[in-house]
């Protein structure tokens, strides 16, 4: 499964929404995520794939894309680590 | 058993009130993780008291107030058990002296400790209770942070902080089936009241209604309440347990 699957699989079940529905132009609003829901998938994805997100460059995603994008770039920063 | 399968931390449990607590919750079927900052033998005492009864208990080193300390601390208790559902914000110090003679020090050291310990302790633990959407903080305040003590502008500051710090929790993660619960107890025989001038005893009971200080045990039992089924629907409470002050 490809990393944006499996992202939006944890927030999909996080924001109780159809993960069919969401693309990664979807905005957060869009789904309906609040903070706390936003907070507990940062917090799920830190822990899948071991990475630590900042809370200043999580502040700065619009759109589920966004996340995706930032995990992607930190798991190739991992990876050359 | 009305705790069995829960993983429980209790912070300062190796002695006074935090022990009590520790050892009521192990008596419900509770893991504990017993914490201690200075007290190893004291802690390993708690423990073993625990294991001889069939009980699951490790004892973690840490001081509360030290951010990196308090994550090593969970990740202990995760790498033993695996995640955390009750923690008891315990651990707290007194350093007692009338304002205008109050070193820096000592408001800084029992703010550190008393208050810091517990948002630092309820940081990291809040990351596995979020995630299982199950969890219970329950912190340990005093009277002194509800009506104020001569003598204790530190510590009823701090514990004052503690309560509105449960309240503004209990508010954030209510929706993730986690409860915040603050205790405050009145004067109860430890070692930390143990030194108080006998003037100062003497007052406090001819304010006490049941005329007698209480028992570790007597805030242990309600502590057990918050920790149980039982309380699912109380957060962001303060319960008092001074004997009627």
């Amino acid at each position: 499964m490809s990393i944006e699957e499996q992202i939006k699989e944890i927030v999909a079940k996080i924001v109780h929404v159809d993960k069919n529905l969401m693309t990664k132009e979807s905005t957060f609003k869009d789904i309906k995520a609040d903070s706390l829901d936003m907070v507990q998938a940062l917090v799920a994805v830190e822990d899948k794939f071991d990475i630590e997100i900042l809370d200043e460059e999580a502040q700065k995603f619009q759109t589920f894309g966004d996340f995706v994008d930032y995990v992607e770039k930190r798991l190739a920063e991992k990876e050359k680590a | 058993m009305e705790l069995e399968d829960k993983v429980s931390l209790v912070t300062g449990a190796s002695r006074g009130i935090g022990r009590a607590i520790a050892l009521k919750l192990a008596s419900l079927g509770s893991k504990v993780a017993i914490n201690y900052r200075e007290g190893e033998v004291a802690a390993n005492s708690v423990v073993r008291e625990i294991v001889s009864q069939d009980r699951e208990a490790i004892s973690v080193k840490a001081d509360v107030a030290d951010s990196k300390a308090v994550k090593a601390m969970m990740q202990k208790v995760n790498a033993e058990w695996g995640k955390i559902d009750i923690l008891v914000n315990n651990a707290g110090i007194t350093r007692d002296n009338l304002l205008l003679r109050m070193p820096d020090k000592a408001w800084d050291d029992v703010l550190n400790t008393n208050l810091r310990g517990a948002y630092l302790c309820t940081k990291f633990a809040l990351r596995p209770m979020i995630k299982q959407q199950w969890g219970r903080i329950i912190s340990v305040a005093s009277i002194a942070g509800l009506i104020g003590n001569a003598g204790q502008t530190n510590y009823s500051a701090s514990k004052a902080g503690i309560i509105a710090f449960t309240k503004s929790v209990a508010r954030e993660v209510g929706s993730r089936n986690i409860t915040a619960n603050a205790v405050a107890p009145g004067f109860i025989k430890t070692q930390m009241t143990e030194k108080l001038p006998d003037a100062i005893k003497e007052s406090i009971l001819s304010m006490t209604s049941l005329r007698r200080f209480g028992e570790p045990e007597d805030v242990a039992e309600v502590v057990a309440f918050l920790a149980s089924d039982r309380a699912s629907y109380i957060t962001g409470q303060v319960i008092s347990i001074d004997g009627g002050i």
